[in-house]
């Protein structure tokens, strides 16, 4: 009977790492798998306080970002330039691993102990408006007209919930193309130029895929169906791919949408210019085993850092037609229903002002989301961030951005690439399953 | 007060008894409020449609556990983990043949000890991402081993149908060395006597090992026979790094966190969460008749 209980017992625990689930793991990031605690001298309540004698106590600000190491160091950096500026409000900085944010922050919404400012991904701004867990930006610090006056509309549109902005935009990327010029000018095309519209890039995949025995031995092209790629091309066939007035996906339906993934997938699965297989695409293009890639305007900042020898272009993405309608996606910083709205949204005004923005785009290849700097002749001197920088002005906001949407678009975008199912019958399946998805209460 | 020698011998007995509880206390109390209460908690939880985003939770009865039974999805996931457990039989005898050969009076054994075991406190993030590399079909070791034998490359991770192998491979290379320490401790309790006793016997040394040895080692067997098959349940680091096309490596802890903290469908992840623990309590049961427990 003491071996069933302590089995009863032994069985229960296993069952409560299960349902606790086991910690997800920092994947791809680099502030260590710790999260770090920064803390400035003051904390205190959220609230401005004036004590007796007439001094104002700072106003204690938390703030999680998800961690790497370039960006910690940075937003260290801002973060005692901010309170420099700010006097009267103080910063609490909590760097979290990647894997581990959703984890923490979801619990921290549930219990109401969330920071007072945090990042999410902009696709989730709706559901956490609609359940009251994180509020408006301040109207007096931030107003509406001005936000919609002074940002690229892609990149803050995603952040707006019935009629009121929740967030400003980070880590803001559109995709753009980027090509290996050695193996590009082997194949004796142009090396500086690029290809411009999709039937020359499908046609340069083609030139530029080798293979020896019939095995692939270099690649065209390394496109696997990553979501921005394809919302774009879609975008530019025409498509629809989210109805707004039906609050639905619609893409299984539109056949100008199977006429674009048919497009996007025929390099792959007839013309063979690439298998996963093969190799991992960004492994292989900074191997040099790739000659073109789509990809987000980051890798120009990482590129150098990661394979110091390959000599690569940049791009806009290819435009069918006239257009090069590229798909932003982005996080946002948002702020929590308990957070003291007009420090916060401070807070977040700086980190979306004009000199953070430069800085971000300079020195991690994020894109700025001002107007104002689409212009700005110090950020387009370097030619490649140029283009980046450009591709922002045909942009328009993804509709994939959150884990649970984007797990629902691989899994489908790896059944058309790797099975001989039908295409719409992945469709549907992948639109019934996002519609699910919509549907979960809050 | 004078207090009679047997009443202190008595409290003496208690206070020796007692004491291992005392040890074990932290680790119990930590258990029961980090893990046993939460676990408990889950069951409320999964007769809800709690999304965890907000404090809102609606009683939806045996839903979740309905669609839990029409879910492909959670099916496909328990197949996938089904495939695991190939992995035990193999971490266990890989355990055992090392710890046969450190066992052995031979110079350096302290180091080899050392280098096996190396795995087991190695961050499995860390090492997940070196057998990332190790696993690239163009360039990667394995491929390249195989090519020095005239074999043709596999796509490994890339590929659905090698996907769970190059898990299992990179599990029992991250796990054999625990195994090996067991079995080596249980190696150490085998009396030598015995062996010598049926070496004069005219025995060899598969027999002293096949009728002697082995069945000597058997509380280790069976502990690790038990260990290794709720470790085969909770896979998840391992398949979350190491990921399969088509979902060829999503196991059912995998599938529960994707539900629970990306869909946020916390309400149906916990139901899941039940589901398997029933699973693992049935199969627990079984383990424990079949091998008549005497370990526990």
């Amino acid at each position: 009977m003491k071996k069933m209980a302590s089995l009863l017992v032994a069985a229960a625990l296993v069952a409560g790492g299960l349902s606790g689930c086991t910690k997800a793991p920092a994947k791809e990031t680099s502030g260590g798998a710790v999260s770090q605690e920064k803390t400035t001298d003051q904390e205190k309540t959220a609230a401005e306080k004036e004590n007796g004698g007439g001094e104002k106590t700072p106003v204690s600000l938390t703030y999680w970002q998800h961690s790497s190491a370039a960006r910690d160091e940075m937003m260290t950096a801002l973060v005692k330039t901010f309170e420099e500026q700010n006097p009267d409000i103080k910063v609490k900085l909590e760097f979290i691993p990647e894997g581990d944010y959703s984890q923490k922050l979801i619990p921290a919404l549930a219990t109401d102990t969330a920071p007072d400012v945090f990042q999410i991904q902009s696709g989730m701004v709706a559901k956490l408006a609609q359940t009251g867990a994180i509020k408006p930006l301040a109207e007096e610090v931030m107003s509406a007209d001005s936000i919609t006056a002074d940002f690229v509309p892609a990149a803050v549109d995603g952040l707006k919930y019935d009629g009121k902005y929740y967030g400003m935009p980070t880590d803001l990327q559109t995709i753009v193309m980027l090509w290996n010029k050695k193996l590009v000018a082997e194949a004796g095309l142009d090396a500086e130029k690029g290809p411009q519209t999709w039937d020359e890039f499908f046609d340069w995949s083609r030139k530029l895929t080798k293979t020896e025995g019939g095995k692939l031995v270099q690649s065209g092209w390394g496109g696997k169906g990553y979501a921005p790629e394809v919302l774009s091309i879609i975008k530019q066939y025409g498509g629809a791919f989210y109805d707004d007035a039906a609050g639905q996906y619609v893409f299984a339906d539109d056949p100008k949408v199977l006429e674009a993934i048919e497009a996007y997938t025929a390099p792959y699965k007839t013309d063979k210019v690439y298998n996963t297989e093969f190799v991992k695409n960004w492994a292989g293009f900074r191997q040099g085993l790739i000659g073109l890639m789509l990809g987000h305007p980051a890798m120009i900042g990482n590129l150098p850092q990661t394979a110091p020898d390959l000599d690569f272009g940049v791009g806009l993405i290819p435009a069918k037609g006239d257009s090069h309608a590229t798909c932003v996606t982005s996080w946002g910083y948002v702020m929590s229903a308990k957070a003291p709205d007009e420090a916060a949204t401070r807070f977040i005004q700086f980190l979306s002002s004009d000199d953070v923005e430069r800085q971000w785009t300079e020195k991690t290849g994020e894109l700025p989301a001002r107007k104002a700097l689409l212009e700005d002749a110090g950020l387009k001197s370097d030619p490649k961030v140029a283009v980046a920088i450009e591709s922002l002005n045909d942009s328009f906001v993804g509709a994939l951005q959150t884990s649970a949407l984007n797990t629902i678009w691989t899994e489908a975008m790896d059944r058309i690439l790797q099975t001989d199912e039908p295409i719409e019958t992945i469709l549907k399946d992948a639109q019934s399953k996002m519609n699910d998805e919509l549907k979960n209460p809050v | 007060m004078k207090v009679s020698q047997g009443a202190v011998s008595r409290n003496r007995i208690t206070m020796h008894r007692a004491v291992p509880y005392f040890f074990i206390a932290p680790a119990v109390i930590y258990i029961f409020f980090v893990t046993l209460i939460p676990a408990i908690m889950a069951l409320p939880i999964s007769f809800t449609d709690w999304s965890a985003l907000s404090p809102k939770k609606n009683f939806v009865g045996f839903d979740n556990y309905v669609r839990l039974m029409g879910d492909k999805d959670f099916w496909k996931s328990c197949l996938v983990m089904a495939q695991f457990f190939i992995y035990v039989p193999i971490v266990l005898a890989a355990g055992l043949v090392t710890a046969l050969l450190l066992n052995l009076k031979i110079k350096g054994v302290k180091l080899f000890r050392l280098i096996f075991y190396s795995p087991v406190i190695t961050s499995t993030i860390a090492a997940a991402i070196l057998f990332e590399y190790f696993f690239q079909p163009s360039f990667g070791l394995f491929n390249s081993i195989l090519g020095f034998f005239g074999l043709k490359g596999l796509g490994w991770v890339e590929n659905a149908s090698t996907a769970v192998l190059s898990v299992i491979i990179f599990k029992v290379w991250k796990d054999f060395g625990e195994a090996m320490l067991i079995y080596l401790a249980g190696l150490q309790d085998v009396p030598s006597e015995i062996k010598e006793a049926s070496a004069i016997d005219g025995a060899s040394s598969w027999q002293t090992f096949r009728y002697i040895t082995f069945p000597m080692l058997r509380p280790a067997h069976i502990y690790l026979l038990m260990k290794n098959v709720i470790g085969v349940f909770m896979i998840f680091q391992e398949t979350y790094m190491l990921k399969g096309p088509l979902n060829s490596t999503r196991t059912v802890v995998n599938y529960i966190y994707e539900k629970g903290f990306q869909s946020y469908q916390m309400g149906y992840a916990s139901a899941m969460s039940f589901s398997l623990f029933l699973i693992v309590l049935i199969i627990t049961m079984v383990q424990y008749k079949a091998t008549k427990l005497d370990v526990l």
